[in-house]
């Protein structure tokens, strides 16, 4: 019998759910016959999946590191949610990692796809009372296309901080998704920091139950030449007295391409809710691009909800200034847009891992001189 | 120190403000340049200082002999020359003491010289900050970033005792001031007065040069330096105004 190679990402992706029931089976038929994201589908306008992929096939693999030992669970998900990147990630393996640290306040994860396609997916929950710290770190080698799911779930009274750095491969393209819950008086701290990678897009999909639940979600993007990053968010508030607090900030140099997609949908039930959303982004220079879409739409009528968006590009009269002052232009620069970055870094409680962050940017920024 | 010959410059390529100025400061002078709005006073400072979009159409501006008009700004920095500005800005996430630090080291390095250690650095401007009245806490803060008008122009001044230039531009620096700031500062500025250092105090107003006392006077207008004398010639434009000067330009 003829074996049929894949020949494009799309049939690599497909290839494993051959035969597959359930929603797995609804998934793979929903996949086949709509592909990959595309612009031409309005969550993904900016951001094509299909194009970005193209000339990266075979089977690659994730590789995963964890500082503690994970258990498993079998996966559970319903193939008509609308939420592709993580039900392509969840779809893709039968068991999921889990982690429920109880006596435990750091967990560190690495994943690291290798090159062709591949899945990956884990969920994490907050137990109730408990507080943890989580630090992702996802990287890749050349022509991969990964799509990862990692999902949290925070109970009464817990409080997750979640840090996810994401250094992708110049040629790699990322799918980084999470489905988050955060029961009543649960408190979910989140930053991103993405330099991109060909397509990297970090989306997070939160549901709050408001309930003086406490939401946070900051994130940096720094995209340079041929890189790509996209940073989207739901956050759907459910019920009474729940707390947003959103702020994304990026730059785009050298032909980089930034995007943020931001909606808050505020439930009938969801009073009281306090939700402000801002995405700040800085383009240095004609070729590169930020495109931006914050969204509000509030059914409850006693609320506080504000969203905001500035572009703009870096303050000339801020660079004399400090070249007057004797710092040489490609110092001044690295400077205005690091102490630009920063604000969205300020959730980061644990101090060295702000620090080995803002080291990281600062390599990564020297090429924007 | 400072010999400006027949400066014409432009603003943004096309617009010409600075039309044949000629000014000359030895070292250990004071110089005052006054002239109404658009005269072309900040244009002069920013052109001095090599602002990107102010550059020199024709002329020289020699600096201890040496022609500066093609150097980057941080190179005259680095040469001793400063300018403390109109509207200093603010730089939110740059805690002011960082910046002074990196400001001074690399002006340091520029020059060939060892870079300041922490602690000396500290001392330093701890001495200096407290002849201005700027607290430890105010140095912690973002660079500027919701300091009033009085505190910004302390902070100028401030910084100029730290990096120590060997020559100064003060431009408006009396703007924004109440009576109380502007002894402060005058003071902070007359503590700068050397024999080895020269300046150029840019104003409006003679309240400025009652504190700051200049060894010369110059009427600006159009472009040009109009008119040139003591101390005595502040004080006419203050009692008569520009009106004869903008006429004869």
């Amino acid at each position: 019998m003829a074996v049929i190679e894949p020949t494009n990402a799309l049939e690599q992706v497909l290839l494993p759910f051959k035969g597959a029931t359930g929603w797995r089976g609804d998934f793979a038929a929903r996949l086949k016959k709509d592909g990959l994201p595309t612009r031409r589908d309005e969550d993904w306008k900016w951001s094509d999946v299909a194009r970005a992929t193209k000339g990266i096939t075979g089977a690659g693999k994730v590789q995963f590191r964890s500082s503690v030992n994970p258990e498993w669970t079998e996966v559970r998900r319903a193939a008509d949610q609308d939420f592709f990147a993580n039900l392509l990630a969840f779809a893709g393996v039968m068991n999921v990692t889990y982690f429920e640290p109880r006596n435990l306040t750091v967990l560190d994860l690495d994943f690291r796809a290798l090159k062709g396609v591949s899945q990956a997916a884990a969920t994490i929950v907050g137990a109730p009372g408990m507080s943890v710290r989580v630090h992702e770190h996802y990287s890749s080698e050349a022509q991969a296309f990964s799509a990862i799911g990692v999902d949290y779930v925070v109970w009464p009274g817990a409080r997750v901080e979640r840090v996810i750095l994401i250094d992708e491969a110049p040629e790699s393209v990322l799918l980084l998704s999470s489905g988050v819950t955060v029961h009543e008086t649960g408190e979910f701290v989140q930053t991103v920091i993405s330099q991109g990678g060909k397509l990297v897009r970090h989306e997070t999909q939160l549901h709050s139950a408001g309930g003086g639940a406490k939401v946070t979600l900051n994130a940096a993007y720094l995209v340079g030449k041929g890189a790509h990053a996209d940073l989207t968010t739901r956050v759907n508030m459910h019920g009474p007295d729940g707390k947003l607090s959103q702020l994304t900030k990026g730059i785009a140099y050298g032909g980089g391409h930034g995007v943020f997609q931001g909606k808050i949908h505020v439930k009938r039930e969801a009073q009281k809710t306090d939700a402000r959303m801002t995405h700040k982004g800085m383009i240095i220079d004609e070729k590169s691009e930020i495109d931006a879409k914050p969204e509000l739409e509030i059914y409850a009528d006693d609320v506080e909800c504000a969203h905001g968006n500035a572009i703009g590009t870096l303050d000339e009269m801020a660079l004399f200034y400090m070249q007057q002052r004797g710092l040489p232009e490609s110092e001044a620069r690295r400077l205005l847009v690091e102490s630009f970055l920063d604000e969205a870094l300020a959730e980061i409680t644990h101090e060295q891992t702000a620090a080995t962050i803002r080291g990281l940017m600062s390599k990564r920024l020297k090429d924007l001189v | 120190m400072l010999e400006i010959k027949n400066l014409h410059a432009s603003v943004g390529g096309d617009k010409p403000i600075l039309k044949g100025l000629d000014l000359s400061v030895p070292k250990g002078e004071v110089h005052a340049i006054m002239g109404p709005n658009g005269s072309g006073k900040s244009t002069l400072s920013y052109v001095l200082t090599g602002r990107d979009g102010y550059e020199a159409t024709d002329g020289t501006i020699l600096y201890d002999g040496e022609d500066v008009a093609g150097m980057a700004p941080e190179e005259r920095a680095a040469k001793g020359l400063f300018l403390s500005f109109q509207y200093p800005v603010e730089i939110p996430g740059v805690p002011t003491l960082t910046f002074m630090k990196e400001a001074l080291n690399a002006q340091r390095r520029a020059r060939g010289e060892d870079e300041m250690s922490a602690p000396d650095f500290m001392k330093t401007v701890r001495e200096k900050a407290k002849l201005l009245n700027i607290s430890g806490d105010m140095l912690k803060r973002p660079l500027n970033v919701g300091f009033s008008g009085g505190e910004k122009k302390r902070l100028e001044i401030l910084q100029a005792a730290v990096l120590e230039p060997r020559f100064l531009i003060l431009d408006e620096t009396d703007s924004g001031l109440d009576i109380d700031a502007l002894k402060v500062v005058s003071d902070g500025v007359n503590a700068l007065r050397s024999p080895e250092r020269g300046m150029l105090v840019i104003t409006h107003y003679q309240r400025l040069l009652d504190h700051i006392s200049p060894d010369v006077v110059h009427v600006m207008s159009d472009g040009k330096i109009v008119a040139s004398g003591g101390p005595e010639l502040a004080k006419e434009l203050e009692a008569e105004g520009y009106d004869k000067y903008v006429r004869a330009a």
